[in-house]
């Protein structure tokens, strides 16, 4: 025997008080995980991602249009390598119900100003060849079934046709990839802007955003304010951010994640420590015999309290390694559908170290408790005869 | 081989092993304050064997623990080997009782989840030993006390005789100078008592311990080589 058998005899003496402590504290280590792992599916791209890219928006609302001549001015600035436009479609197969994420960009420009896609250049030929060609995701083609070639009509919720015609024809020119680490989810599909431009009846010559490619990253938030102050008394006021902070405003629209994770931090820190803490004295009351004993052979108050504290401590290793484990199983298992959407979907090395931290921060905590119940043992008392 | 050493001829007999002065208990019954030593004095040499007899409540269990560092005294000092015992930390007293004494409990005090032998081996795991010297030591105390063949029982698989000659092995396995037993076979048949006393009989005759054991049983208080009473307070024959 040695010390670290005895402490592991003594977690285990009372097996379902062991299996109830490690479960719980396992099932909250587990649901940590799973709120990480969203987190980093929304957040974790952004977080990362460089400031080459911005988006102009009008600064009424996003979905106001803004006048297709502000190329002419936003072209001006030697800082802006690639300029791109795009226009909401509302597109829908065959019912409203089922919406389709088309918009209308302007071709190789847009391409160019956005490199998180990329398509080969046969594609790229084929679809600048053909007004009412479209680019399709990967990962749309993949889930819809989507081949180069396929013929389909689409309608918009939002424009209606010059010539009164219900639907818009389309024909599959090319597959584009979305690069991984953009902050993007890359499910749009992309159709000639000049397709929609000329067919449309309203706002024709306006466009939805504007999208900026930078040759410095670092200079983004001085063209932001140039661009913001030359429209700010034209026509259309002007909204001008980077495209993570654009996809961050959008998220934090749905859902403030990183306010839920905090308290789902807080709720789990306050529970292990209660559920700890009780384990810890009723072991501690049904033990006290022993712990005198123990202290009467010689183990000193200092060793005494590294062996609870050791005791504790697995109890919370082993809760939160299992929660990581069946939190990455689980992980694992969601990822194929929601892998789609949230290409950052998982565990990432800093969460399991923030749950590491968390419970190296209770076992701290918890290790004051046997600290003050040992050092008010009475050993004589507690090894008087019954 | 027998790893325990032979120890009173060696010791110098001007100095006691344990010297007692003045030593007096002082408890609170609740806002009274009761004495129940009130003043003990002796020298117990290596080597003795010092049985101790007084009525129920006279505190024989209380001055035990007062020698043995489980408890304070309200006044008076105590010696061992020469040593000043009141200035000792918490952690300095572990380590004194982890080097030189050996505890036997009436209720034996054997820790459940631990087989016999991992019982007697726990006063070994503070020390810097080898598992071999280790488990040399633990089979050589379970066969002073004759359980070599008990070693993987849990307490609960053992008799109150077998669980006390545990309880003897691990006062042993680290060679203390001195063991205390308070009433050491006063839960015991008289059959498993007499095992228990031939053992201490032995140990002390055969290993030259110095040992102090609590009775109640005139007999056991008759294997000692002095019988000291405890009555009001006082050891008999004492002077207030
Ligand atoms: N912690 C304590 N607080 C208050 N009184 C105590 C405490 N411990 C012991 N006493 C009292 O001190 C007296 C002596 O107790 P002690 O256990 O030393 O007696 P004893 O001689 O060992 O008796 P027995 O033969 O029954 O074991 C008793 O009256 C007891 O009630
Ligand atoms: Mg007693």
């Amino acid at each position: 025997m040695n010390l670290p058998t005895f402490v592991i005899r003594n977690a285990l003496r009372n097996r379902l008080r062991f299996a109830l402590t490690v479960g719980t504290v396992a099932a909250a280590f587990c649901l940590l995980a799973l709120f990480q792992a969203t987190s980093q599916g929304l957040m974790g791209n952004i977080a990362n991602s460089e400031t080459d890219q911005l988006i102009v928006l009008n600064k009424a609302s996003a979905s106001s249009p803004l006048p297709i001549k502000y190329l002419e001015h936003l072209s001006s600035y030697p800082q802006v390598a690639e300029i791109g436009y795009a226009d909401w479609f509302g597109g829908y197969f065959q019912r409203p119900e089922n919406s389709v994420p088309v918009i209308a960009v302007n071709g190789d420009a847009y391409l160019k100003a956005n490199p998180d896609f990329t398509l080969d250049p046969l594609s790229l030929r084929n679809w600048l060849a053909n007004r009412n060609g479209i680019l399709v995701s990967e990962k749309m083609a993949q889930r819809m079934n989507i081949l180069v070639g396929q013929k389909f009509s689409l309608g918009s919720s939002i424009w209606k046709r010059s010539d009164n015609e219900p639907y818009w024809d389309f024909i599959v020119s090319g597959i584009y990839q979305t690069s991984e680490d953009s902050v993007v989810a890359g499910l749009n599909l992309f159709m000639h802007y000049d397709y929609l431009n000329e067919v449309k009846i309203v706002r024709k010559n306006t466009v939805g955003a504007f999208s900026l490619l930078l040759n410095d990253p670092n200079q983004y938030a001085q063209i932001s304010q140039s661009i913001d102050a030359h429209f700010a008394n034209s026509g259309a006021a002007t909204s001008t951010m980077t495209l993570a902070a654009y996809a961050e405003a959008m998220l934090s629209q749905m859902v403030n994640i990183s306010e839920v994770i905090k308290y789902v931090m807080g709720v789990i820190f306050v529970t292990s420590i209660g559920i700890l803490a009780a384990n810890i004295s009723n072991n501690l009351r049904d033990r006290r015999k022993e712990v005198a004993l123990t202290s009467a052979i010689g183990f000193s108050h200092h060793r005494l309290f590294s062996l609870f504290f050791c005791e504790n401590a697995l109890l919370l290793l082993s809760g939160t390694g299992l929660g990581y484990l069946l939190g990455f199983a689980i992980i694992s298992v969601l990822y194929e559908q929601i892998g789609l959407f949230l290409p950052a979907f998982g565990l990432s090395v800093s969460g399991v170290l923030t749950g590491i931290g968390i419970a190296a921060g209770i076992s701290l905590i918890l290790a004051v408790l046997p600290l003050r119940e040992l050092y008010t043992l009475k050993l004589s008392e507690q090894l008087k005869a019954a | 081989m027998i790893p325990l050493t032979k120890q009173h001829s060696e010791q110098d007999n001007a100095l006691p092993l344990l010297g007692i002065q003045g030593v007096t208990k002082r408890f609170m019954k609740g806002n009274m304050p009761v004495d129940i030593l009130k003043g003990i004095n002796m020298d117990i040499q290596a080597g003795e064997f010092v049985t101790l007899m007084g009525p129920s409540g006279s505190g024989k269990s209380t001055l035990l623990n007062i020698i043995g560092g489980l408890d304070k005294p309200s006044s008076g000092s105590l010696t061992f080997a020469g040593e000043d015992l009141a200035n000792f930390s918490q952690s300095q007293l572990a380590k004194w009782r982890a080097n030189n004494l050996g505890f036997v409990f009436q209720n034996y005090q054997l820790i459940p989840v631990l087989t016999a032998a991992e019982n007697v081996e726990m006063p070994l795991l503070l020390r810097n030993m080898s598992k071999q010297e280790r488990q040399r030591r633990v089979s050589t105390a379970l066969e002073v006390v004759g359980l070599s063949n008990r070693q993987d029982h849990y307490p609960k698989e053992l008799s109150g005789g077998q669980e006390q000659r545990v309880s003897i092995a691990r006062a042993l396995v680290n060679d203390p100078k001195f063991l205390i037993c308070d009433e050491p076979t006063g839960n015991l048949d008289s059959l498993s008592g007499k095992q228990i006393l031939s053992i201490l009989s032995s140990l002390h005759r055969d290993f030259g311990k110095t040992i102090i054991m609590v009775t109640h049983d005139k007999e056991a208080a008759n294997i000692g080589s002095r019988l000291v009473r405890l009555q009001d307070g006082m050891l008999q024959g004492e002077a207030p």
